[in-house]
């Protein structure tokens, strides 16, 4: 689904359509462009649904979401979706963005982008939360509600690379998973309220 | 091997033997009996072995069991096969089904059914467990001990169907060997007891595809 029920999303949206899909690699994975949601996702929910060919996930204030696809296990990846801030709540607090190396629940790393145009990566190892890149703004983020950003995550070894908009955002030397990644999205919202974002457009290619 | 002490179970299992074979391709490319366990299948133990010509599992507990059948390795397939649970818990923690789509004992995809009315598909890759249809209820499954249900997977592609005694369960897209697809057969026990599971009429034909305008 490309249409957008605002003016304002829509203008936004034709801004990055340049750079939409931007994996680089030339062989395809997975790709989901979420016209209904795959089981491999996990059961739909109120917090956990395809609108209009969207995945929409809002989690509950104050809590975070995520889910790991389960349909395969990759090595190295180049892994890109497209992000859209339907309603942030608080522009700090809300954040979203992608799993990668991900083993389990407790085992796996998330680069997140924020409302506000800051983004950061973590790293959940036995179910603690480990900073691995702080918080910092993102060259070329788009804000606020209605803006669509580009996320890309590269893993080549042991080393991840971020973009958002094509712009390189920070490299880290990580701990990939043994045996194979899953991937996977992730979103939280603040206190104060549900914050919402939408996925589509997800690709994982081989670098 | 003879299991003593489940005669009676055994005696009021319902056979639905003229509905058992009702894979729908015109061209068989395997099926099994039982009346002997082809070597095809591996060496019989204490978990696996025949039983009144049926391949009867009885893994240990809190053990799976898998067996990948050699006899050769296909493209697409229309398999069919009756199950029948001789002992599977109330809790619904005893499963059992058929492996599809296998490359080695690592790395296959299997559907498997409770004696509770559940069903689910799941993808193991390099040894871990993906799920790819969640478990779910699916009242075209007979529920209880003794009672035998049919399961049929059509592979095409990329893409598997699965039904349950004539029904749609569900499909999936995967991602099938590019040198070909053995079968098998798995099964589950519960922490503290050994299940038993019979598999009999195993049966491969080519799918037969639908004719377009």
């Amino acid at each position: 689904m490309k249409f957008r029920s605002t003016a304002v999303a829509a203008a936004i949206w034709l801004g990055v359509a340049g750079v939409a899909s931007a994996c680089q690699g030339t062989t395809i994975l997975f790709q989901d462009s979420f016209d209904r949601l795959q089981p491999t996702w996990g059961k739909e929910s109120d917090f956990f649904k395809v609108v209009d060919s969207q995945l929409e996930v809002s989690p509950a204030a104050d809590s975070y979401h995520w889910s790991a696809n389960s349909a395969n296990l990759y090595d190295d990846i180049d892994m890109c979706v497209t992000m859209t801030i339907i309603s942030q709540g608080d522009p700090v607090e809300a954040k979203a963005g992608l799993i990668f190396w991900y083993v389990d629940v407790n085992n796996f790393y998330v680069f997140e982008i924020s409302p506000n145009g800051k983004a950061s990566v973590w790293r959940r190892q036995r179910g603690k939360w480990l900073a691995q890149v702080d918080w910092r703004d993102a060259e070329g983020a788009n804000t606020g509600d209605g803006a669509i950003n580009e996320l890309r995550v590269t893993t080549v070894g042991s080393q991840a690379t971020f973009y958002v908009n094509g712009t390189r955002f920070e490299e880290v030397e990580g701990s990939p998973p043994e045996n194979g990644q899953q991937v996977g999205l992730f979103a939280a919202s603040p206190p104060s309220g549900p914050a919402r974002f939408g996925f589509d457009n997800l690709k994982v290619t081989k670098p | 091997m003879r299991l003593t002490g489940l005669a009676l179970v055994v005696a009021v299992a319902v056979s639905p033997a003229g509905a058992a074979l009702a894979c729908q391709g015109s061209q068989v490319l395997y099926e099994d009996t039982f009346e002997t366990l082809d070597q095809t299948w591996g060496t019989t133990d204490d978990a696996f072995f025949l039983d009144e010509n049926r391949l009867t599992i009885m893994p240990g507990y809190d053990e799976y069991y898998s067996a990948l059948n050699t006899t050769g390795t296909y493209e697409d397939i229309d398999l069919c096969v009756n199950l029948e649970a001789i002992k599977a818990d109330p809790e619904g923690n005893s499963f059992a089904g058929i492996i599809f789509w296998a490359i080695d004992y690592d790395n296959y995809y299997y559907v498997v059914i409770t004696a509770e009315q559940s069903i689910g598909v799941f993808r193991r890759q390099r040894a871990r467990v993906l799920p790819q249809l969640r478990w779910s209820t699916f009242d075209a499954l007979k529920r209880g001990n003794g009672e035998v249900n049919e399961l049929r997977i059509v592979t095409l592609g990329n893409t598997a169907s699965f039904y349950v005694n004539g029904q749609l369960f569900g499909t999936i897209k995967g991602q099938p060997p590019s040198d070909g697809q053995q079968i098998g057969v798995r099964a589950t026990s519960p922490r503290n007891d050994r299940a038993i599971w019979a598999f009999d009429d195993v049966k491969i034909t080519a799918p037969d595809i639908p004719q377009t305008q």
